[in-house]
């Protein structure tokens, strides 16, 4: 297992930094599109080896766990659709070098942040995906992006400050660097214990959109390049599922309850504010923006389901498999958002009215992905939602769960607005149709594809990739 | 093993979607495709119930699926699913055969084929899933095949709308594109889906399994903890909350009037035959399971019984409340729409009553026979009307009329069909429609039954009247102008007889009901999950009831010929719509009780300004506020109080002046690039971290 890390070590940081000397020695063609294509695929084919292994490695700062490799495999997947995207996107940028390089050096961090065992790798793996994809955000050196990333960068500065403060009163707690099981704590320093968790769920939670840790989320994801954002989205974002099921995760033991409320009172905000404030956008790329807040409650849900011993394993696949749902969307409608803007189409509501006739594969691709977000069976957002993460909480907060099928029902109202504006209207009368070169479609019709088939009784095959 | 084609039932629908998908250049062979593969579909029905009927018991098939959530593929079937999809996959066909001609050289025939086979195999899903799940993912097809074909002529033109174009009532339009039409049926159904699957979750919270037969052994398990704690009322309402939507019973009744803008041939699918009897079926399937809970545990039996009479209430009040608009409403397809509902409220009439009476069986099966013969002949007026509509090229009635010399079999479909929708002995609706008034009669609930009875009275007018003024009312001027261009014929014999056959099944059926009928319920009523005890049905009525009801028929049937069959009557109808009180009333109706206009302005207006205020707030006001005008303020306040300490024109300068200047300045640059401001984010970051760590020390404290 050692090699294959070390294999992807030297593969991603390796091409990772080396691309932009390739390509500024090799001025007349640009090869680091190509490369990254290729670097994403490999590394997806060696992350496959792992599947199923758990074991400690390089001294037990690294554990391998199926659950683990299943999210890095839905990251890589996730990178690999996004640069071949970027082939008929960002190719031609004048920072696209820099670009693919950061992309590959971030997803690298991405494995370290969700393999971590013990806290001397969580720092610098963080700050690596952290710095990265601060500069991500702003490589387009448009106004919008340069000011997404400041802000971004702003925002993230607190939040890493945040990690490492939470990250002292945690392992001066637990009087160890590793992140083991911890289930008893003297009632006089579970304050500072909870201090701590609390100040680490701000810091992850700050990259997965949890209110009131979101601020700088509708900005970025609706103010950078929608290619860009598919990245942060679909990978970047993983990081702290990552951190919340290798660094909080052992944590619960020594402090159940408050952790369930905790999280259970952060899911309903963010629930609630990501679905309504998503109703009354009029773009879409900030419409989904919010939708992706939304999502964040979801997945706040399964944590608080992980406080409890019987309710573990499902919300554990839960995670997993909403984890898939959610990827494959966000990757998909971002790229398709891309493909749109590329295409000359505006991104708001009218300005895509029709667009799904004149581009009927994207169109019907995209609202796959928004039928599969809303919870439509027999879509994977159906299982994974719905089956997994709402049953997993069933038992404990029944309430909880009807919470969350309530904002189900709220996002309907969005999602099928997009749909109707998307497919139900006239085509817009400009000249534009789907071309064999444009990779966009390839990449989405494969997201929608992958979004449908596990539907279709696979579901349980894909489960047990996680155990 | 030999019962496993029967999962090819639904399954094969499905295939024939792909397959269309895959053909999609193909043209005629693929339509060609997509109906053989219902075809197929039905004749695996056929055989599923032929075997349910030697079998003489319920047959179960189970396959283990996802084990970790307990969730399996299978098929449950009982002399009730049988029969139900044997219903469903046949009209499903013949629709199908109809649809051929009629939505032939539309340009969308490959979506329009894909949902129709998709929705079909959804339909048979839902009728034979042995579990909430399955029959959930069936629910929910049907649910996006119907969005997907009421949007179908997504162009939004004016001839493809519903309702007067223009037309407003207490502010807001009364008019409908297709697409907004299946906006408007995926919101509404959808939100009573969130009740079912909050009842699934319920369920199998307290049983631990999703197995439909599941729920009824452990029937104790579930409904005695919810019935001990005064619940199990609430969650019934809850539980059934996505059948009162899916059948449009009141408040959920607006989506299917709107559907009507998609083509007449998913209506009279979706809209008529099949999906909106699937929230009948969600009842007719747990209801006896509800019927048991009430036998086995003493405590829920008040509340089984306040479930049973809402549904009865309900159902009553919505026959009789879309039956009131049907009477004075323009559009063919929209009479028939609020027909549907108004039957539809028949069968919940007959369900809710059924759990009130002694004999479960009887109420039973009056729900399930009227679905049946509602089937059928509502499918077949609905295909007649789009053959209408299709000839005359206008959906509104006032454009019809003197047609019945040009399209005799139609004319004949219609009146048969329509004979049959009134209740007309020996018609089978009349059979079937007047089992449910006995049986509301005898339930006690004594406003079911009024409503039942007068409704009869409303559907034999607006039948009447629809007849007449289609077939048999003075030509209109576009009637003439068509005749005169030569442009008026009988359809095509693959769109007559579909609808010809459905109507004559109808007459024919209620011929010999008298010699097959206890027979046909028995079998019906045989083997179905919940019912234990052997049932014996009959056809006596009761004679003064029956006269009742034949005598609203006839006086319904009689002031429809009155008014619009007679000159006199016309011309009394012109000036009552004139006069005050009859204008009020006639908009009362005819704007559907000003019910659609209440929800835009409550709901949807109600709801967009809850998600504005929350995010006006939330994102600017309160944090605004604070740094906008607190800090300068505090600034300012500062800087005095530094002036009367230090009183140097320095600091005076820099901390009155400058800095307060500085914010403000700085404040203001912020604001113009964007709404979104960086420290607003970071200060409720802090402030957000603060309060919970904050709770958390004084709560640990």
């Amino acid at each position: 297992m050692e090699a294959v890390i070390w294999s992807l070590i030297v593969l991603l940081g390796g091409l990772g930094l080396m691309l932009p000397t390739i390509d500024c020695l090799k001025e007349s063609s640009r090869i680091s599109p190509y490369l990254t294509v290729l670097a994403t695929a490999i590394a997806l084919g060696l992350l496959t080896t792992l599947v199923g292994k758990s074991g400690y490695l390089f001294n037990g700062v690294l554990r391998i766990g199926p659950l683990a490799t299943y999210i890095a495999l839905i990251a890589t997947l996730g990178a690999f659709l996004v640069s071949l995207a970027s082939l008929a996107q960002a190719k031609e940028w004048s920072t696209s070098p820099s670009l693919y390089s950061l992309m590959m050096l971030a997803l690298l961090g991405v494995y370290f942040v969700l393999y971590v065992a013990d806290a001397s790798v969580l720092v610098p793996a963080w700050a690596l995906v952290s710095v990265a994809s601060y500069v991500l955000v702003g490589i387009k050196k448009d106004d919008n992006s340069l000011e997404a990333a400041a802000k971004y960068a702003l925002m993230g500065v607190a939040s890493s400050s945040l990690l490492i403060f939470g990250l002292a009163l945690v392992l001066g707690v637990t009087k160890t660097s590793a992140f083991v099981q911890f289930t008893v704590v003297p009632h006089s320093i579970k304050a500072i214990l909870l201090m701590g968790v609390m100040m680490l769920i701000a810091s992850f939670g700050f990259k997965l959109g949890v209110v009131p840790f979101h601020g700088w989320l509708p900005d970025v994801y609706g103010g950078a390049h929608p290619l860009i954002v598919s990245f942060i989205a679909g990978v970047i974002k993983l990081i702290s599922i990552g951190a919340f099921l290798r660094v909080l995760q052992p944590l619960i033991p020594s402090i159940q309850n408050e952790w369930f409320w905790i999280m259970t009172f952060l899911s309903v905000i963010t629930m609630f504010y990501g679905n309504l404030a998503a109703l009354v956008q009029k773009n879409v790329q900030r419409m989904m923006a919010y939708s992706s807040i939304g999502q964040a409650g979801y997945f706040l849900i399964a944590f608080a389901a992980l406080s409890f011993s019987n309710t573990k394993i499902i919300a554990l696949e839960g995670i997993g498999l909403h984890v898939t749902t959610y990827v494959l969307a966000k990757v998909g409608i971002f790229v398709g958002l891309a493909y749109f803007a590329r295409k000359g189409f505006d991104l708001t509501l009218e300005g895509l009215s029709g667009v799904g006739r004149k581009l009927p594969f994207s169109g019907t691709s995209i609202s796959i992905l928004l039928l599969s977000l809303m919870g439509m069976p027999p879509l994977m957002g159906f299982w994974s939602k719905f089956m997994y993460i709402f049953y997993s909480i069933m038992e404990v907060a029944p309430w909880l769960a009807f919470l969350g099928i309530i904002n189900s029902g709220i996002s309907v109202g969005y999602y099928a607005m997009v749909i109707r504006y998307l497919l139900f209207s006239d085509p817009p009368k400009v000249d534009v149709k789907e071309e064999t070169p444009d990779l966009e479609i390839y990449v989405l019709v494969i997201t929608a594809l992958l979004t449908i088939i596990p539907g279709l009784g696979l579901i349980n095959v894909l489960a047990s990739l996680l155990s | 093993m030999i019962m496993d084609y029967a999962f090819f039932t639904w399954l094969t629908p499905y295939l024939g979607a792909i397959l269309t998908l895959l053909l999609n250049r193909a043209g005629k062979s693929r339509d060609i495709i997509a109906v053989l593969a219902i075809f197929g579909s039905a004749i695996f029905s056929t055989l599923v119930l032929q075997e349910e009927l030697t079998a003489n018991h319920a047959i179960h098939i189970s396959y283990p699926w996802i084990s970790s959530i307990g969730v399996t593929f299978g098929v449950y079937i009982d002399s009730l699913s049988a029969f139900m999809a044997l219903i469903v996959a046949w009209l499903s066909f013949l629709i199908a055969i109809y649809s051929l001609k009629y939505m032939e050289g539309d340009s969308g025939l490959t979506r329009y084929w894909f949902f129709f086979d998709f929705f079909v195999g959804n339909m048979l899903l839902l009728v034979l899933a042995d579990n909430l799940v399955l029959m959930f993912l069936g629910w929910e097809g049907t649910g996006l095949a119907s969005y997907a074909l009421i949007g179908h002529w997504y162009t939004d033109e004016d001839r493809r709308c519903m309702g007067d174009i223009g037309r407003k009532a207490l502010g807001k339009p009364m008019w409908f594109s297709p697409s907004h039409a299946g906006l408007r049926a995926m919101v509404f159904t959808r939100l009573g889906n969130v009740g079912f699957v909050a009842g699934i979750g319920a369920l199998y919270y307290l049983t631990g399994t999703f197995s439909i037969p599941g729920i009824a052994q452990k029937v104790v398990q579930w409904a005695g903890p919810l019935a001990h704690n005064g619940l199990l009322f609430p969650f019934l309402l809850l539980f059934s909350l996505g059948a009162f939507a899916k059948s449009a019973q009141f408040p959920f009744h607006e989506w299917l009037v709107t559907a009507m803008a998609g083509p007449t041939s998913v209506s009279a699918l979706i809209h008529a035959a099949t999906m909106v009897k699937a929230g009948v079926y969600f009842l007719l399937r747990f209801s006896p399971i509800f019927v048991l809970a009430a036998q086995e545990i003493p405590a829920a039996r008040p509340q089984v019984h306040a479930f049973f009479s809402t549904v009865a209430i309900i159902g009553g009040f919505t026959a009789f409340f879309m039956a009131t608009q049907a009477l004075v409403a323009r559009e063919l397809k929209l009479i028939l729409a609020f027909s549907t509902a108004s039957q539809l409220g028949y069968m919940f009439l007959a369900l809710g009553s059924a759990g009130l009476i002694a004999e479960f069986p009887l109420g039973f099966l009056a729900g399930l026979s009227h679905l049946m013969s509602h089937a059928i002949f509502k499918a077949s007026l609905f295909l007649v009307a789009g053959a209408v509509i299709h000839v005359v090229r206008s959906r509104f009635i006032d454009d019809m009329g003197g047609l019945w010399k040009i399209m005799k079999w139609s004319f004949l479909a219609m009146s048969l069909a329509a004979l049959s929708l009134m209740g007309m002995p020996p018609f089978m609706g009349f059979w079937t429609k007047d089992t449910i008034i006995e049986v509301a009669h005898e339930s006690g609930v004594f406003i079911g039954y009024f409503f039942g009875v007068v409704t009869a009275m409303l559907t034999a007018f607006y039948s009447t009247r629809m007849v007449i003024r289609t077939f048999l009312y003075e030509k209109s001027e576009n009637v003439l102008r068509l005749e005169e261009e030569h442009r008026l014929h009988e359809v095509h014999l693959l769109m007559l007889l579909p609808y010809l056959t459905l109507a004559l099944l109808a007459f024919i059926i209620g011929l010999v009901w008298p010699i097959y009928g206890t027979e046909l319920l028995k079998a019906m009523v045989s083997n179905v999950l919940g019912i234990a005890d052997k049932f014996y049905p009959s056809l006596e009525f009761n004679l003064g009831m029956l006269a009742i009801s034949l005598a609203m028929m006839f006086m319904g049937i009689l002031i429809a010929i009155g008014l619009y069959y007679t000159s006199g009557g016309r011309k009394w109808i012109h000036t009552a719509i004139k006069n005050p009180t009859g204008k009020v009333l006639h908009d009362f109706l005819y704007d559907r009780w000003y019910i659609n206009s209440i929800y835009y302005i409550v709901i949807v207006e109600g709801f967009a300004w809850l998600s504005r205020t929350i995010f006006k707030y939330f994102e600017t006001l309160m944090i605004d506020g604070f740094y906008h005008c607190f800090i300068p303020w505090l600034t300012n306040k500062l800087s005095i109080l530094g002036f009367k300490y230090f009183e140097t024109d320095v600091i005076d300068d820099t901390y009155n002046d400058r800095v307060v200047k500085a914010f403000k300045a700085l404040g203001s640059a912020v604001r113009k690039i964007q709404t979104g401001i960086i420290n607003q984010y970071l200060l409720v970051f802090f402030l957000g971290l603060m309060l919970i760590l904050l709770y958390l020390l004084l709560w640990m404290g």
